[in-house]
């Protein structure tokens, strides 16, 4: 995983709040994240970040997470925040303003997975079982979920274009291809 | 013509109708002249009232020298307007004209000089930011006030969230070429389960920031497209959702929550999907927000 800084120099920690001031950060990080290669999952420490308010949310995560969305066909790439900070209450504000953009971001917390911002139930699931295992499979959801595999592969897809797991392919045995689905923490 | 400043500020309506003789006193007078500002009268104030009267006559002293009638004491009233005025922090901010007139009338350094009550329990000043910093120190000394009144953590997210949002819009977007200051006042009352915002600027207004970039009918939908949509001045940015993210908020926590602006020259009740002018009135300079929410 790949480390975007979200202090400024001479900076020891910072507030998301106020898109004046943060849209030359995230200026700054997205010139940082263009520059990397194909499937490079970026992470934010949050634990240099004190307040952050809906402006923050929107400006550092949901507009990178939008952008990776749109061109997950050519750069293939992903974002997840660490150390989120409990006493400013991070989950709750980064959740408020996830949900009303339609994004969603993982984060690890103490050795926890977090989904913030909305994905239904069904998405969370597998989610979860995937994050849990490492890796999956369409068939392993099947088999796991009693689901039609169709089903199964959409939804697999559909968490992939969301930048909320990686996938390769891989040849079968006994012929044909199929997707292995990744953690972003793997 | 003298300004005469009604016996209460503490409603919304109350802050209207001064807002109007503002209005109707900044036309008649000449700028650079004296302006006769006539306290005498007032009794009440709330913190919204306080921040509005605060807002007002800075804004009226860029352009006026201000001659201030100070409130009229009496013992009968159990209730001191001035010592109400001192705790909020109303004399730190005030225009220099205004604080010496008060101090040429009366022996302020009384007041000055007394202990605040516990923090716990006491109302929380007025606070004037003038910087994107300021607006962040905001958010720091609002979290630890509401720690101290022991709001709920998520509560007191959705209090700073509020305050911080309105208090980017109010500096950045009171003047298209030059930042406003931003006047507020943040209450929490334990024992009445409420919480009262009110966040107010010198600004244009919302009518006059945003009318040359979004198609509108009247007036009234250039606030309702600002309050209840994305519309901007700074789209090309992708924003604008500040104040429909305080909305959100608001009505996310109390579906009865009580959403005022007063701008341009009306005031409207702001609902959770449209929004409702109670009074037009008289063109006068800011932007006035005030939210209750019961707790």
């Amino acid at each position: 995983m790949f480390k975007i800084s979200l202090l400024n120099e001479g900076q020891a920690k910072t507030n998301l709040i106020g898109r004046r001031l943060l849209i030359p950060l995230r200026e700054r990080i997205e010139k940082e994240m263009g520059a990397a290669p194909a499937g490079t999952v970026f992470y934010y420490d949050m634990s240099n970040v004190e307040g952050i308010n809906g402006s923050g949310a929107d400006e550092l995560i949901a507009k990178p997470i939008k952008w990776f969305r749109e061109t997950y066909k050519n750069s293939d790439k992903y974002l997840v925040l660490i150390n989120l900070d409990e006493e400013h209450d991070h989950i709750y504000n980064i959740n408020l303003t996830l949900k009303e953009e339609n994004v969603a971001v993982l984060a690890k917390q103490k050795n926890q997975i977090e989904i913030l911002g909305d994905i239904g139930d069904a998405l969370k699931e597998i989610l979860i079982i995937a994050n849990e295992r490492g890796e999956i499979t369409a068939r392993e959801i099947v088999e796991l979920l009693n689901k039609k595999l169709t089903l199964a592969s959409t939804q697999l897809t559909k968490l992939f274009e969301m930048r909320l797991l990686k996938r390769y392919e891989v040849q079968l045995e006994e012929g044909g291809r199929q997707y292995i689905y990744q953690s972003l923490f793997k | 013509m003298v300004l005469q400043c009604p016996s209460s500020l503490r409603s919304i309506e109350d802050i209207h109708e001064w807002l109007n003789r503002c209005a109707i006193a900044y036309e008649a007078n000449q700028a650079g002249e004296n302006l006769y500002v006539d306290l005498s009268s007032l009794r009440w104030v709330s913190p919204i009232g306080c921040s509005v009267l605060l807002a007002s006559l800075i804004r009226l002293d860029q352009a006026f020298y201000l001659k201030t009638s100070i409130p009229e004491r009496n013992e009968m009233d159990g209730y001191d307007v001035i010592g109400y005025m001192e705790r909020m922090d109303f004399f730190k901010f005030c225009p220099e004209d205004v604080r010496k007139s008060f101090e040429l009338s009366l022996d302020m350094a009384s007041y000055y000089n007394r202990n605040r009550n516990n923090k716990k329990n006491s109302l929380n000043e007025l606070t004037v930011s003038v910087s994107d910093e300021d607006v962040i120190a905001l958010h720091h000394s609002v979290r630890e006030i509401m720690k101290d009144k022991e709001l709920p953590q998520n509560r007191i997210s959705d209090i700073t969230r509020i305050a911080t949002e309105l208090g980017n819009n109010a500096i950045e977007h009171g003047h298209e070429d030059q930042d406003t200051p931003c006047i507020s006042c943040i209450q929490y009352y334990k024992k009445r389960n409420k919480v009262e915002i009110a966040i107010c600027d010198t600004g244009m207004g919302i009518v006059h920031s945003l009318k040359n970039y979004v198609s509108y009918t009247d007036n009234d939908d250039i606030v309702r497209q600002a309050i209840l949509t994305k519309a901007s001045r700074l789209i090309h940015q992708e924003r604008g959702k500040g104040l429909v993210d305080v909305k959100n908020i608001t009505f996310t926590w109390s579906s009865d929550a009580e959403f005022y602006v007063r701008t341009h020259d009306s005031i409207y009740r702001i609902h959770n999907d449209d929004i409702e002018r109670i009074e037009q009135g008289s063109y006068f300079f800011g932007t006035y927000f005030y939210i209750v929410i019961h707790t």
